[in-house]
């Protein structure tokens, strides 16, 4: 004998408890051959398309459950004791509106009159409406709030994420070298921005202030222009920002000029209790002096899939004083995002960024080897695809 | 057979959408519920999905109706298993589909005066 899987024959069991919704007298007749057609609905629908299938299934026999239940008990209710119940014949059109009118108050006169009467079978409708419509809704808020809402940015149709894919070592999701980015930026006509960013712990030291450990964010100079984002106070990074040391001298060294670096509202409310003269202030994060020239907004956050390695709570930005032309280019430790021109699709930044790829790899003998390729893809897909199936199937 | 076998058409026209799916499954032979629900899937293509409330509300009142019967023996062949309820087209229930398919082309020959619906090309 065949075992169902077990969310058939939970959808069996409780559906045969709703199927007590109907009249006792159309229960007794159909009650076994309508459970046994739920039941091959749901093995088929289970076995056709999954979890999805079975759900929209169920919403699907719910609806027809309400409606059919209660015409039955209607009709049931109507039906003089030993009638014939009433014959294929569709209803006689009204002849004005305002015998419609004089049907529809009847009508509503006698569901009410029919709630009261049974007052079980109403609680256990409304108490069914309620859990559907429930469901429903909170199926469709997690829908909304993930795949739907835009992302909090100015623009978000016109972000992209830009991945590097390793494909003969089989890492999709490989960072980018400085060099390979500026070549980016260089080589790159369809994307009006592009910014680097890598995040990192850091201890945060500064005079009168407990020593802390917070994660920073190392971003480039365009990091605010391509998400579109100003500071609360204070300013935004420059180019002098981002000069990276004098030959000869590691940043962090004495001789170094200081990092430059806006807070996040969440460590400026913690550490310098919501101060506006901070602006200005040195503090020390990884032992490099660090000036705090600006503050982000409260709700500011950088959104970034679990798979980008990027952390979700940065406590600060800091501008990455990079040397574009003399670091290797095997080493890759940013992450890029990307703002399009206006009415450029991704489809296209694709193209223009498989050409760049094609030119790094005769460039770089290790991308040749390894397979190297760009790949782009809209912020919005690239921060929803992993719960994207999830989300769907609850539907 | 029949219980009505005089009966005229008219008085159950126009049949409502599930009812005259219904009817067509069975015009090809006697059908349990599940069949139906399936013959009705794909003579419409998908169109209409039926639930079980559905489809044995619109059996029931078919049945009152005397347009099917339902058969106390499951029909030669169908050894799968007896404990299925079997339906079967009634000859006045055939009376009643054929009726309703002629009023439907009917209608249909008018759709297409009107210009509503391209003229049907060559078979």
């Amino acid at each position: 004998m065949r075992t169902d899987p077990p969310a058939v024959r939970w959808s069996a069991g409780i559906y045969r408890r709703l199927l007590f919704l109907y009249p006792q007298e159309f229960r007794h007749r159909y009650q076994t051959e309508m459970l046994r057609l739920f039941r091959e609905q749901c093995l088929a629908q289970g076995v056709r398309r999954g979890v999805s299938g079975l759900a929209l299934h169920w919403l699907g026999a719910l609806r027809d459950l309400l409606i059919n239940a209660g015409a039955e008990r209607l009709a049931a209710r109507r039906r003089p004791a030993g009638s014939v119940p009433p014959q294929v014949q569709p209803l006689p059109l009204p002849h004005n509106a305002g015998a419609r009118m004089d049907k529809l108050r009847e009508d509503i006169r006698y569901a009410f009159r029919t709630i009261l009467r049974n007052p079980g079978f109403a609680a256990v409708v409304a108490i069914t409406l309620g859990l559907g419509i429930g469901a429903n809704t909170a199926i469709f808020s997690v829908v909304r709030g993930v795949l739907l809402r835009p992302l909090p940015y100015a623009d978000p149709d016109r972000l992209a994420v830009v991945w590097t894919e390793l494909t003969a070592r089989n890492l999709p999701r490989f960072p980018v070298s400085p060099p390979d980015f500026r070549d980016y930026q260089d080589k790159s006509r369809l994307f009006e921005r592009l910014a680097g960013v890598v995040t990192f712990p850091q201890p945060m030291t500064a005079p009168g202030l407990e020593p802390e450990q917070v994660l920073a964010g190392g971003v480039t100079q365009e990091f605010t222009s391509v998400l579109g984002v100003e500071p609360l106070l204070g300013r935004s990074f420059t180019a002098d920002d981002v000069i990276p040391p004098p030959p000869g001298i590691q940043q962090g060294d004495r001789d170094a000029p200081p990092n430059m670096a806006m807070l996040s509202w969440g460590l400026w409310q913690r550490r310098f209790g919501g101060d506006p003269g901070v602006i200005g202030r040195t503090t020390e994060i990884g032992g490099t002096p660090t000036v705090i020239v600006g503050v982000m907004p409260r709700d500011f956050r950088l959104l970034a899939p679990p798979s980008s390695g990027l952390g979700a709570n940065v406590d600060l930005w800091v501008a990455l004083r990079l040397d574009f032309v003399t670091m290797p280019r095997n080493n890759a430790f940013l992450r890029v995002i990307g703002r399009l021109r206006p009415g450029v699709t991704v489809a296209q930044a694709q193209a223009e960024m498989d050409g760049v790829a094609a030119e790094l790899r005769q460039i770089n003998s290790a991308w040749e080897t390894s397979g190297y390729r760009i790949n782009v893809t809209g912020m919005h897909q690239d921060l929803t695809a992993h719960v994207r199936p999830m989300v769907l199937a609850l539907l | 057979m029949a219980r009505n076998p005089v009966r005229p058409p008219d008085p159950f026209l126009p049949l409502t959408p599930v009812a005259f799916e219904i009817l067509l499954a069975l015009a090809d032979g006697d059908r349990h519920g599940y069949a139906i629900l399936q013959a009705v899937d794909a003579q419409t293509a998908g169109a209409l999905r039926l639930h079980p409330g559905t489809l044995y509300r619109a059996l029931a009142r078919l049945a009152d109706s005397h347009l099917i019967q339902e058969l106390d023996q499951q029909p030669a062949g169908e050894g799968d298993d007896e404990r299925r309820r079997y339906f079967r087209l009634t000859a006045l229930g055939h009376r009643v589909a054929a009726a309703e398919a002629r009023r439907l082309e009917t209608q249909l020959r008018c759709a297409r005066r009107r210009r509503l619906l391209p003229h049907a090309g060559p078979a």
